[in-house]
């Protein structure tokens, strides 16, 4: 079995930039989403987490990456749940969207457990 | 032939690496203040909060070379639309190089969004409020290998807006160029595959997993290049992408394998054989993985019918170009 690391670096430069201090934002911003998506409006749940949420998760799985993969898969996969229903031109009905941001503010939760980080509830 | 044929030794393939490329290093340098890099480049602008970061993946030296930047604002919201002017300039085979030096003749970086995540934007560079993003794409001349900077200007609701960036351009380069052999290497498909279809297309997860894109998984590589047809093969993570561009451009790769079936075979390698045990599939480590510098995805690669690598597009594809290649392909 090959085990290697794949420098995944930076991209767009967007990812890495910030450190712990944009957790607390993030959760708030999730947490914002969750409620929009709660009451039925989804558009705008989408838009909230595609405008704020998007680059600090990508930063949040970088920090994690180095210290719990499977945690990060974790994180990836519910990241990746949540825009496979936003995204592709259908959007899914409100209360999918809710429950996959239920389940992705979980594993960020986890994430920043993982990291020592405060990981406030909604 | 490439340095990454299918010759390769296993042990360079199974090495363990923890270097961070310089380059990589050298880019997030500009991030912790938000203000711009303390180049020595002439002309940073003390009073804007714009900020550059090469986003190229395999710069090396010589000429038309693909620059790609990212600018941003301190509090991260992405510049778009437009086009900013690119001056470069050689400061040493130090990273800590630096005083007054010459700056190239400008050029123009053009405003690239990320196919399937185009922001609304127009003509002018303007602030992205909203959904979207993308990179400023310029062709630049890098005649030597060393630490380059770069000073990018902007106009930016109607104010001159300058910063300054730093980047390391390689020797040569460490993944397969234009002009080269593309690698041979052996990968499944979709009827060959025995594993989980998660280590074709990390989207696949789960116990009901089915591609997302099974048109992407049906070709091999060798045969379609054997049989003399062109290749666009696209090398990235949906799933586990360390930027937000993975997903897309497999989409618009996707999108245009429908469009384009009769002028080339359409193939997606997945990076991550396992994600969590962090193993890269063999097939792509061949391609895109250097045991030095490590190894960045998304690429997308055009192969000839003779299997010479045509064109190549790091980090964010420019799909007008490469669909402007398509169409010059004969169909079959």
């Amino acid at each position: 079995v090959r085990h290697v690391s794949l420098l995944v670096a930076v991209t767009l430069g967007l990812t890495a930039c910030l450190g712990a201090t944009t957790q607390p934002d993030l959760m708030t911003t999730l947490c914002a989403a969750i409620d929009q998506a709660a009451a039925g409006d989804a558009e705008a749940a989408a838009d909230t987490f595609e405008v704020d949420a998007h680059t600090p998760l990508h930063d949040l799985a970088d920090d994690l990456a180095g210290a719990d993969r499977a945690a990060t898969a974790r994180l990836l996969e519910a990241k990746y749940d949540l825009e496979s229903s936003i995204r592709g031109g259908t959007m899914a009905p409100a209360p999918l969207v809710h429950q996959r941001l239920l389940a992705l503010t979980e594993q960020v939760r986890e994430a920043l457990a993982a990291l020592d980080r405060p990981a406030p509830s909604c | 032939m490439s340095r990454h044929a299918t010759s390769a030794p296993a042990t360079r393939r199974g090495r363990r690496l923890a270097a961070i490329a310089a380059v990589t290093a050298l880019a997030l340098s500009a991030c912790g203040s938000g203000e711009p890099d303390n180049t020595t480049l002439p002309d940073p602008d003390p009073n804007t909060d714009l900020v550059a970061q090469v986003a190229s993946f395999d710069l090396a030296a010589g000429p038309d070379q693909r620059l790609l930047l990212g600018l941003f604002r301190s509090d991260r919201t992405v510049l778009g639309g437009g086009s900013v002017e690119v001056r470069v300039a050689w400061l040493g085979d130090d990273p800590a190089a630096g005083g007054e030096v010459p700056l190239s003749d400008p050029v123009n970086a053009t405003f690239l969004p990320v196919p399937g995540n185009e922001p609304d934007v127009g003509d002018t560079p303007t602030w992205i409020d909203g959904r979207g993003a993308g990179v400023y794409q310029a062709r630049v001349n890098l005649d030597q290998p060393g630490f380059w900077g770069a000073r990018i200007s902007a106009e930016i609701d109607g104010r001159e807006h300058v910063t300054t960036t730093r980047f390391q351009v390689l020797d040569t380069h460490r993944v397969p160029t234009v002009g080269e052999a593309a690698p041979r290497v052996d990968h499944p498909t979709a009827d060959t595959h025995d594993g989980p279809l998660s280590e074709l297309d990390s989207r696949a997860q789960g116990s009901d997993a089915r591609l997302p894109a099974p048109h992407l998984h049906q070709v091999n590589v060798n045969d379609a290049l054997d049989a003399g047809t062109p290749v666009v093969l696209v090398i990235s993570t949906p799933v586990y992408c360390a930027s937000q561009f993975c997903g897309p451009i497999t989409d618009r790769i996707a999108e245009l394998a429908l469009d384009y079936e009769d002028r080339a075979a359409f193939v997606h390698f997945e990076v991550w054989k396992d994600f969590s045990d962090n193993e890269l599939n063999p097939h792509v480590m061949e391609w895109i993985f250097d045991p030095e510098m490590g190894g960045n995805e998304p690429w997308v690669f055009l192969i000839d019918a003779d299997g010479t690598i045509a064109a190549r597009w790091d980090n964010v594809l420019d799909a007008d170009e490469l669909e402007s290649l398509l169409q010059a392909l004969p169909a079959a």
